[in-house]
């Protein structure tokens, strides 16, 4: 956990104890509330782009803001709701008897009440919102003190991860990232069914621009109907025309325009097809660039609240991508007939694992645990 | 594809790495091995809090290994493999589901202990026993559904030899807690035909010495935890051991028993069905390359502790067989799970993505 001070090592007048001590009552606050079962809020504050402000403005004006992001807590909140910390540069207050109900509406408000803080640098006014992270103790993984400040600072890293002027609760973060990766691999497999459609109909055109209709497409274009339809004409113009190598001509003539109106008809449904498809593409595409960013902003502050939370990353695999049995192995064949025997074991299995591969009674008799 | 396209793919690919897992499922210890250098193995056992209280008390939702063990007073405690394989029948029993939610259980913690990356696939070979069902089997694989992204079962036996490289002409014994296996290698995956499971295994030897013991001495008290322990602690064979003195309690005074002769013929009721075993295996192969087989027998699985039983097994395959050779593998524990690594490191990639 990061280094914990007390208020009062930024300003003198905010209170009367020690680091030690403030942290400590905090402690002794969190204890009472497990022992009497009641409940208790922390809430972890911080100014939006605190740094870039002070870049601008100077520091002076860094203190002004902490300064008013306490009085506004103050103002806000009981006069029994304290103590409260400094982590570095966000304020951490505790608030006892104050449920996940009470501790949003607070966040509601001083949220509320930042929008309403006015400051001005040469004339000019500066909008100064806030990043609230909200637990309580009796959010899932909080057994002391310590969870429970880490819970709200990685909600607060969260609420300024999203964009900043908000609250956020570790918990609804995690189900929010849980829908964006849902939402997102939907979008995946809706881009991979679109990209077939595509991929066909690119297929479908390059074959019409490099055929000289009505020859050269004629194999892309004809079904079997046309055929039908074709000799139906023929049929008719037997039965009413007069024969001759005239009539015989005009009838051939007749069929093909209309073939060819037929087939210009489908050229143009397809090509209108594609473009609608290629369109859909297109907004895929985007949606899903904005949700891999989105992903990836997500993912990394993930990681930094896991830094934060100090949970275990894991070990890496020395091996970045599938191996599999190296040509210069001894006995390679004949282990490669293994592994291959294995796997085909392990297919089959599944096959037969399938509901209704293998009838009940067939697979009673092959397995004798089977009742 | 652009040439940019294609490099961004490519370094997305490498961001994602392979971790392979083997992992050797047994009835007494659930081993594994990573491709991170990683090996844990615990005691398989299960145990989830019996009521609030002990909840609160324990502080966790489940138990696993020897914290489940030390524990057990205040857990419901499942063993959830028996005889190899997960204690399953077909049909929706309450009790095959507590196992098969035990074992799934026990799978995704060996699994967590196996310390993955979150961004990194798994794929683990699971080693069973060579003479598993397929409805065992299929317990397995859905157990092993929700800990990893692709999974393979390959027989125990098979997988020790494989570890070893010893792929031609081996008779491999596992000795593990519920089965002990025998196989048959000669240089193709083996066949039904190569391969015997008898039940003649650590469990097998905690009950003769509990009945020993208890016959001998009717007044000590004792678990099958307690007996296990022993067991673990002293098993032997050999005709000159050191004497075992445990303490027992009697009407809660802690006695001393001697039960060197217990754990020696508890010990040694392992032996004849083995040779027994590897007399078949050795009669019905070539005749040309049965002496070869004879020498090259390979003692493998915790059983494989027990002191002086490689000797003990020579002995009586001489008596029976004229003659043999019997290797023991070096590391007991983790045989099977480091075979079971190197088979999942070898398959082919496009065997893992076929099986995801």
């Amino acid at each position: 956990m990061r280094d914990i001070r007390p208020v009062s090592s930024e300003r003198s007048d905010w209170g009367l104890f020690s680091p030690e001590e403030l942290f400590e009552l905090m402690r002794v606050e969190c204890t009472r509330a497990s022992r009497y079962g009641y409940d208790l809020s922390c809430l972890c504050v911080s100014i939006d782009r605190l740094g870039h402000l002070q870049d601008l403005y100077g520091s002076t004006s860094r203190a002004e803001l902490l300064d008013a992001l306490h009085e506004l807590l103050k103002s806000s909140t009981r006069d029994s709701d304290f103590p409260r910390c400094m982590v570095d540069d966000a304020l951490v207050a505790l608030f006892p008897h104050t449920g996940t109900g009470g501790a949003l509406t607070l966040c509601r408000r001083v949220l509320k009440g930042a929008r309403r803080l006015g400051f001005e640098s040469d004339g000019r006014p500066i909008q100064v919102t806030f990043s609230i992270g909200v637990a309580t103790n009796r959010d899932a993984g909080v057994r002391d003190l310590e969870s429970l400040l880490q819970q709200a600072q990685a909600g607060m890293a969260l609420a300024r991860a999203a964009g900043g002027d908000r609250f956020m609760r570790q918990e609804q973060a995690s189900n929010e990232f849980d829908q964006i990766r849902r939402e997102l691999e939907d979008l995946r497999s809706a881009l991979d069914r679109q990209g077939d459609v595509v991929r066909e109909a690119a297929s479908v055109r390059r074959v019409l621009d490099l055929a000289d209709l009505p020859g050269g497409g004629q194999a892309l274009l004809e079904r079997p109907e046309d055929r039908e339809f074709a000799a139906r004409m023929a049929a008719l113009f037997g039965t009413g025309a007069g024969s001759g190598p005239e009539a015989e001509k005009l009838r051939q003539q007749a069929i093909e325009f209309a073939l060819r109106g037929i087939h210009e008809e489908r050229r143009r449904s397809i090509e209108r097809q594609m473009r609608e498809n290629e369109g859909e593409v297109d907004t895929l595409r985007r949606r899903v660039a904005k949700l891999n960013s989105s992903l990836a902003a997500t993912e990394e502050e993930l990681r930094r609240v896991m830094a934060l939370k100090d949970v275990d990353p894991g070990v890496a695999s020395i091996y970045r991508t599938v191996q599999g049995l190296s040509a210069d192995a001894a006995n390679a064949k004949a282990r490669l007939d293994m592994l291959n025997r294995i796997f085909q074991a392990n297919v089959e299995l599944r096959q037969n694992l399938q509901p209704g591969s293998v009838p009940a009674e067939i697979r009673a008799k092959k397995d004798p645990d089977h009742e | 594809m652009s040439d940019k396209q294609t490099k961004s793919a490519e370094s997305a690919k490498k961001d994602h790495g392979v971790l392979y897992l083997g992992i050797d499922l047994g009835t007494s210890r659930t081993s594994v091995a990573a491709s991170n250098g990683v090996r844990e193995t615990i005691s398989s056992y299960v145990g989830y809090p019996k009521d609030v209280v002990s909840r609160k008390l324990l502080q966790k939702d489940v138990l696993y290994g020897d914290d489940a063990l030390a524990h057990r007073l205040s857990l419901n405690l499942f063993r959830p493999l028996g005889e190899g394989v997960i204690q399953c029948k077909a049909g929706d029993t309450p009790d095959s589901s507590q196992n098969l939610r035990a074992a799934r259980d026990l799978l995704v913690e060996i699994v967590r202990r196996a310390k993955p990356r979150k961004d990194e696939l798994v794929y683990a070979v699971i080693g069973v026993p060579a003479q598993a069902s397929i409805h065992n089997k299929d317990a397995i694989l859905k157990a092993a559904r929700e800990a990893v992204d692709s999974v393979m079962l390959c027989s125990e036996p098979f997988s020790v030899a494989y570890g070893q490289d010893m792929l031609d002409d081996v008779l491999v014994i596992d000795i593990g807690a519920g089965t002990t296996d025998l196989c048959r290698m000669h240089g193709t995956m083996p066949e039904d035909a190569d391969q015997i499971t008898n039940t003649y295994a650590g469990d097998h030897v905690d009950e003769e010495l509990t009945k020993r013991i208890r016959k001998k001495f009717p007044q000590a008290q004792f678990s099958v935890q307690m007996i296990k322990t022993i067991k673990e602690k002293h098993s032997s064979v050999m005709d000159r051991m050191e004497p075992v003195e445990v303490l027992l309690p009697v009407q809660g005074k802690p006695t001393p028993f001697d039960v060197t002769d217990e754990i020696r013929q508890s010990c040694r009721t392992l032996i004849p069905p083995i040779v027994d075993g590897l007399s078949k295996l050795i009669a019905s192969f070539d005749p040309e390359f049965q002496e070869r087989l004879k020498n090259r027998v390979l003692l493998a699985g915790g059983g494989s502790q027990i002191k002086g039983l490689d000797t003990a097994i020579e002995l009586l395959m001489h008596e029976r067989l004229g003659g043999g050779r019997v290797l023991r593998i070096e590391e007991p524990i983790y045989g099977g799970a480091n075979g079971a690594l190197k088979i999942a490191h070898d398959m082919p990639g496009e065997f893992w993505k076929k099986l995801r």
